[in-house]
């Protein structure tokens, strides 16, 4: 964790008001992707934005920095507030199109800073180049919380179709997660 | 653990990473997870990839107004109603009323409680800009009597989870009341106010109020232009003492909601 984010962490735990605008100011365009990809309507994607910056608000304390970056915490928070309201309304998820990032490289910026920059860069391009009925399903649980069974009635496919989908895109993607760390000279494992 | 049905619990793990369990595997995945220490290494594998999934949304730009939103979200909370985060007692959940009843029955009892009602609205005198409050108590109990009308439960904000309650909408979907237990009241300066989200997220102000101290629930008509079924779901939000400068949106932080679907 950088020492200007932990300040300002440390100082929205105390209750200044201008840290957390500091920290929205950041990462509101990032919150409000995430809670639009999943909620596919811009208004509640602005109301899921601002609830998780006041959930930051509240609960900063509760980042843990030795689990996982900030903007990794943020987003998971993120998408679980939209999760919530995507099934509280039941929005169809095929109005949401399965459709690429036209943007990847801002992506491997944002994700991939810090020391093992190259390997998240790897495998954020990795994660784009899976088959798109990988990638369907895929998103379809990450996104919006469907499980085995729910992606299969939704696709009409056979349960064990979707788990192996399921299976052999991430496997994918942990394979590419292990050779770029067998590669990177950063990383302690 | 037969080797045969440990692969297969292997072969979960990624659908774990990014809860696509359905309920019934997630059980004995849990259970056989904790013992068997490979399996969480690999799992912690997955999730680091998991993390990296929000790439696959595309970047869009927030719009500006949401930092001077926040800014009064949080000028709002600093007056005296910051996060309260004691948790009561919920009520117990609320069945949705049958629909298999008869037709007859049915149709005998809305035109009781339509009459009924008409007692009730006659009582409650013009209507201004404030939500009506007083008789609401009883349309609330009378709506609650009504063969066929629907009840949802509220849904605090993290702000003040020791609030609860439900709303109740008739048959007909024309007249809901909404009763809030433990609603403190505001800071002098703010007050509550009432938003009604159509189908279409375009969202209302339903009035503005404040709860009596000396009563544990405040009961609120809720102002439906439409049938209820036309609205996604009502909220309340803490505003400045005149209401959300804002015409079609609040301003101040979210007290809590109720889902109609």
């Amino acid at each position: 964790m950088s020492p200007n984010l932990a300040e300002l962490l440390a100082q929205i735990q105390a209750g200044n008001e201008s840290a957390l605008l500091t920290l929205h100011e950041q990462y509101a365009n990032l919150v409000y992707s995430i809670a639009c990809r999943v909620l596919n309507d811009p208004l509640s994607a602005e109301e899921v934005t601002q609830d998780t910056f006041m959930r930051l608000w509240y609960k900063a304390e509760t980042y843990d920095a030795a689990k996982g970056s900030f903007v990794t915490w943020l987003l998971t928070i993120t998408r679980r507030l939209a999760i919530d309201v995507h099934r509280k309304y039941q929005h169809d998820p095929m109005q949401d199109p399965v459709y690429m990032d036209s943007d990847i490289e801002r992506w491997e910026n944002i994700l991939g800073s810090g020391e093992d920059a190259d390997l998240k860069g790897t495998l954020v391009a990795v994660l784009h180049e899976l088959p798109d009925e990988q990638r369907q399903v895929i998103e379809l649980a990450y996104f919006h919380g469907m499980s085995h069974g729910q992606i299969a009635d939704y696709l009409s496919q056979p349960v064990g179709t979707i788990k192996t989908r399921i299976r052999l895109g991430m496997q994918k993607l942990r394979e590419a997660w292990l050779v770029g760390s067998s590669n990177d000279p950063n990383q302690d494992k | 653990m037969a080797a045969k049905r440990r692969e297969e619990l292997l072969n979960l793990i990624p659908a774990y990473a990014i809860d696509a369990l359905d309920e019934n595997e997630r059980a004995e995945f849990e259970a056989w997870l904790q013992h068997d220490p490979e399996a969480q290494a690999i799992l912690a594998d997955y999730r680091m990839v998991a993390n990296h999934l929000v790439a696959l949304a595309p970047l869009r730009p927030a719009p500006k107004h949401l930092q001077a939103d926040l800014r009064q979200r949080l000028a709002a909370g600093s007056s005296g109603n910051g996060a309260v985060k004691s948790v009561a007692p919920k009520p117990e959940p609320i069945q949705k009323p049958s629909r298999r009843r008869s037709v007859w029955f049915l149709a005998a009892a809305a035109l009781i409680t339509m009459v009924l009602l008409a007692v009730v609205l006659l009582q409650l005198g013009p209507t201004d800009d404030s939500v009506q409050i007083a008789s609401a108590k009883e349309l609330y109990y009378e709506l609650k009597r009504q063969s066929g009308s629907s009840q949802y439960t509220l849904i605090p904000s993290e702000m003040n989870e020791a609030v609860y309650g439900n709303m109740v909408v008739s048959l007909d979907g024309e007249y809901a009341v909404l009763c809030i237990w433990d609603l403190p009241p505001t800071a002098p300066d703010q007050i509550y106010q009432m938003w009604l989200i159509d189908d279409s997220g375009t969202r209302a102000s339903g009035g503005l109020f404040q709860p009596d101290p000396s009563q544990k629930a405040v009961y609120l008509r809720v102002p439906f232009d439409q049938p209820a079924a036309a609205y996604r779901s009502v909220g309340v939000s803490i505003e400045p003492a005149g209401g959300s400068p804002l015409v079609d949106r609040p301003t101040g932080p979210r007290v809590l909601s109720v889902p109609l679907s």
